[in-house]
């Protein structure tokens, strides 16, 4: 009757997983600080690396609520980095979407994980607001600060608010691309080792 | 009062380490010791007491466990938590907290307690078990010993009157032991019941009131403790136990106390070995620091001369080629740093090793040293045993991967998953790669940690094949049984520098 | 044991959790706005240097000085690259300054929240801010869990190093994935055995969890917050003020 409630156990898992997605995407956001085109490129990256921790927890939820906490945390973390006001929300609406559609298929049908890893990646897209809301600005501030124009513009081409959309599009396309390679590399190694 | 009546368990996609028919009470204030080899089910009956089955690991549970008149299946784990505490084998991995005073009151919280109470709690256990100085530390740079402390601490501040040890020795140096059994001795005279699953016997042997032999999840023997002291080494040998008097012997040989007259004496004994020195190992300048001179633009490289400043001194050591060397000392010592700088890990440490002529440093000790780590998890990359020995071959090659699996009895697992091995078959997988990989010098961290006598028999067995097919072998260990078992030669490390024993 | 509590707060100059908060939320609107010249350039850098010195007070100097060496070098080589050098290798350069002076003081406010705040104070802090008790038990395992990840990583690349396939043999995918699988691998394992460890000392009881340790506002919590807040009004202000929100 009390197994649909959350437990401490479930709530050590999240945020060991968390740590894990989190730890993942900044150390792609590290490889961003070497080079500006890695920034858009996270659009790619961080879905389909994270896919492989991601789907290793999808095989651990049994429970509603989740993956909801795993996104507030995210959200929290990217608050305070910096992306937040109006990334938060988008992470946590993210969040909520994807564990309500992972529970329609009882945590267990893998066509509905798909499209849940998808939406869940959508907070990857949330970390790209900032950007797109002061492009200008910054923009601006990245030529005053010595970039010449022709590299603030390669910059903006792929993250402007015209190819927002595109971008949102890409953080599921990847997220649903990131679930199939993370479900390959768990089939292969943790359900092999019949870990999961 | 323990009271277990025909209880069946297994545990959910496992078909072994489960019960058949146990039964078992235990009157308060009795000590009592579960022993027998790995996967008897002495792990099993103390997750039952402390409601970790069926709370937490699932399973087919029939039969009855009570603890004090509670009934284990009707309880939620919460209202254990102030009746049954559980230390466990890993040290690493049971701590909560960051530091050291929130792991203490750490279970007083959870429960509720008034503040006052928790205090108070908390100076009782810290002046019984002695921590004031580990008070205020973070958890992350205590040591083995020292965190399985805070772990016993934590438990007894809950004051339970029943307290569970799950092979909690693996880890421990000599000298940690030894406080972990003064723990038990305190809470013993404190009246609390005590169950203790272990491999490691020597230390018990005051403590207990009781010993009970497993086999299969059954009981198969008991003994008082007249009983099992009086135990013959043969007896014990039979029933596959480790020797209880005949560990504590060594260990006060090997231990500081025996040879501290010539403590001063660092050992520069050279062998007498052919003129060309073939047959030699001859290590030079291993010197190391973990706190390096402070520098402002060009690292300055380590010289003999800094040994003041050094974890780890050994100006010179010899080694004949194909010998095992057992590698003794507290933790903390040394011995893993020695190892680490050994096989090349280490950067900044400027030592080399000289074999028949030639000279191999830094990056080159990597290519013929190879350490078999602790954590053997850590070493193990793909998911089949014959890929992780491909993956260490220069020119990949199956038929030889295969005859190298066959020599160490991996065959049959060649398509398996590393991962779903036991602990010896993962060693023995670490083994075949470094074989692969051609390392002519094999570093062991602890092989035995945790095995059950015949384990850590095959265990000695495998070190001595391997060191007549020519390797060189250093293990470090704190298990006496296997250095009398294979060492050859033994060398203690104590606070940084080398000395020979034996 | 109060004693010892007060003597303990007197040697450290130690924040309130919620204090720490508030601190990091207000840094999080100052590296949202890029500014970099004109008088909010200096506001900024003022607070730049309030984590910097919060970390001197907490006794760990050198990191502020270090901190403070890279922040000028960061500074000094964006002037000195953007006269002198051009071209990609320039930008590059460019771009990883910028990036510093930019993130640099988030990194260092994030570094030192985590780094001075016990696991035991931060559920106290939950607790009296009325957060749910699990939310509280999921970040606080995500605090723990950050430096045993770094240890895991650091056994796992030695193993790398030891069988030469750091790089993955030149693969991508296997470079990624030799690190990340025996990494998750053993965050299963310990997660277990942290979870049994933890149930059995009565985590996730259905009672008013208590909080030893002694959380609450003093003087200083007043007077950084105070600070940091005018600095940050005085920020927004002028950077709206030169017309770059």
């Amino acid at each position: 009757m009390n197994e649909k409630k959350l437990k401490a156990r479930d709530f050590i898992t999240i945020g060991i997983f968390t740590a894990i997605l989190w730890v993942v995407q900044m150390v792609i956001m590290y490889l961003g600080f070497l080079s500006p085109f890695i920034i858009a490129g996270y659009v790619v990256l961080i879905p389909i690396v994270t896919g492989i921790p991601m789907m290793l927890y999808y095989a651990r939820i049994e429970k509603f609520g989740m993956l909801t906490i795993t996104s507030v945390i995210v959200a929290i973390l990217l608050f305070i980095f910096g992306m937040g006001f109006l990334g938060a929300p988008i992470c946590i609406a993210a969040g909520v979407i994807a564990d309500l559609i992972a529970k329609s298929g009882r945590y267990k049908s893998w066509r509905k994980t798909v499209i849940s890893c998808g939406v869940f990646n959508l907070w990857v897209s949330a970390s790209y607001l900032p950007l797109i809301l002061t492009a200008d600005s910054y923009k601006q501030s990245l030529i005053e600060g010595g970039f010449d124009a022709s590299f603030a513009d390669t910059l903006f081409t792929l993250v402007t608010p015209a190819t927002y959309p595109i971008l949102i599009l890409g953080c599921f396309v990847c997220g649903v691309i990131g679930a199939f390679v993370g479900k390959a590399v768990v089939r292969r190694n943790f359900e092999k080792a019949g870990i999961v | 009062m323990i009271e277990i009546k025909n209880v069946n368990f297994h545990y959910a996609g496992l078909d072994q380490a489960g019960l058949s028919d146990f039964t078992l009470t235990v009157p308060d204030g009795e000590c009592v010791l579960l022993c027998g080899a790995s996967g008897c089910g002495k792990t099993t009956v103390t997750r039952l007491i402390n409601g970790l089955i069926p709370h937490f690991f699932k399973g087919e549970l029939t039969g009855e466990v009570r603890v004090n008149g509670l009934e284990i299946s009707q309880q939620e784990l919460y209202h254990l938590a102030g009746v049954v505490g559980s230390v466990f084998q890993n040290p690493r991995s049971q701590f909560f907290s960051v530091d050291t005073d929130g792991e203490i009151v750490f279970g007083p919280e959870n429960i509720g307690l008034p503040k006052a109470e928790i205090l108070s709690r908390k100076e009782q256990v810290v002046r019984e078990l002695n921590l004031k100085e580990l008070l205020e530390r973070s958890l992350f740079d205590l040591s083995g010993g020292e965190k399985q402390k805070i772990a016993c601490a934590s438990v007894a501040a809950l004051l339970p009157d029943i307290i569970i040890l799950d092979e909690p020795s693996s880890n421990l140096d000599w000298a940690a032991i030894r406080d972990l059994r003064k723990s038990m001795q305190l809470w013993k005279s404190q009246g609390k019941t005590i169950i203790i699953s272990e491999h490691r016997l020597w230390y018990l042997k005051d403590v207990i009131d009781r010993a009970i032999y497993m086999e299969k999840g059954c009981i198969v023997n008991q003994w008082t403790k007249q009983e099992f002291c009086a135990l013959t080494e043969d007896e014990l040998k039979a029933y596959e136990l480790r020797p209880v008097s005949l560990e504590e012997r060594y260990i006060h040989q090997f231990s500081n106390e025996s040879i501290s007259d010539n403590k001063s004496s660092v050992s520069e004994s050279s062998l007498s070995a052919s003129e060309d020195g073939r047959g030699i190992l001859q290590l030079s300048d291993f010197y190391f620091t973990y706190t390096p001179r402070k520098y402002w633009f060009i690292k300055t490289k380590l010289t003999p001369a800094d040994e003041r400043i050094c974890d780890l001194r050994i100006p010179s050591l010899q080694i004949h080629e194909g010998s095992i060397v057992g590698v003794i000392g507290d933790n903390g010592a040394g011995k893993s740093t020695f190892l680490r700088c050994l096989c090349g890990l280490e950067k900044t440490c400027i030592g080399f090793i000289k074999i028949s002529g030639k000279i191999y440093r830094g990056r080159q000790l990597t290519k013929i040293c190879y350490m078999v780590m602790q954590d053997v998890n850590h070493q193990l990359f793909t998911n089949s045993v014959l890929s992780e020995i491909l993956l260490s071959m220069e020119h990949p090659n199956k038929n030889v991967a295969e005859k190298i699996l066959e020599s160490l009895d991996l065959g049959e697992y060649k398509e398996k998953h590393p991962m779903a091995l036991s602990g010896g078959q993962k060693q023995r997988v670490a083994i075949a790669s470094a074989m692969a990989a051609k390392a002519q010098i094999l570093l062991f961290d602890e092989p035995t940690s945790g095995l059950d006598y015949r384990h850590m028999c095959e265990v000695a067995g495998l070190l001595k094949r391997l060191a007549a097919d020519g390797k060189t072998i250093f293990v470090s260990t704190h298990d006496p049984e296997l250095i009398a078992l294979c060492c050859d030669k033994i060398v203690r490390i104590t606070d940084g520098r080398a000395q020979e024993i034996g | 044991m109060e004693n010892e509590g007060r003597k303990l707060h007197n040697i450290r100059f130690h924040l309130d959790p919620r204090t720490k908060l508030l601190l990091l939320i207000l840094f999080s609107i100052v590296v949202m706005i890029d500014i970099t010249d004109g008088p909010a350039y200096i506001v900024r850098t003022v607070m730049t240097y309030v984590p910097v010195v919060l970390v001197c007070l907490e006794g760990k100097p050198h990191v502020g000085v270090r901190f403070t060496v890279l922040f000028i070098l960061a500074t000094w080589f964006m002037e000195v690259t953007e006269k002198n050098i051009g071209g990609v290798a320039g930008m590059l350069i460019l771009f990883l300054c910028y990036m510093i002076t930019q993130f640099a003081p988030t990194m260092i406010m994030v570094w030192y929240c985590i780094s001075t705040t016990k696991i035991s104070e931060f559920m106290a802090a939950m607790n009296r801010m009325r957060l749910p008790q699990g939310l509280a038990i999921s970040i606080a395992v995500m605090m723990r869990f950050f430096p045993t990840l770094s240890e895991e990583y650091r056994s796992i690349r030695d193993a790398m190093r030891m069988r030469g396939i750091a790089l993955g043999g030149g693969k991508v995918t296997k470079m990624i994935e030799y690190r990340l699988v025996p990494l998750l691998f053993s965050c299963i394992s310990i997660g277990d055995e942290l979870s049994a460890a933890a149930v059995t000392r009565g985590l996730g009881a259905p009672v008013k969890r208590t909080n030893v340790c002694e959380i609450g506002f003093h003087r200083r919590d007043y007077v950084i917050v105070a600070v940091t807040l005018v600095l940050s009004i005085l920020y927004v202000y002028l950077s709206s003020g030169s017309g770059m929100v």
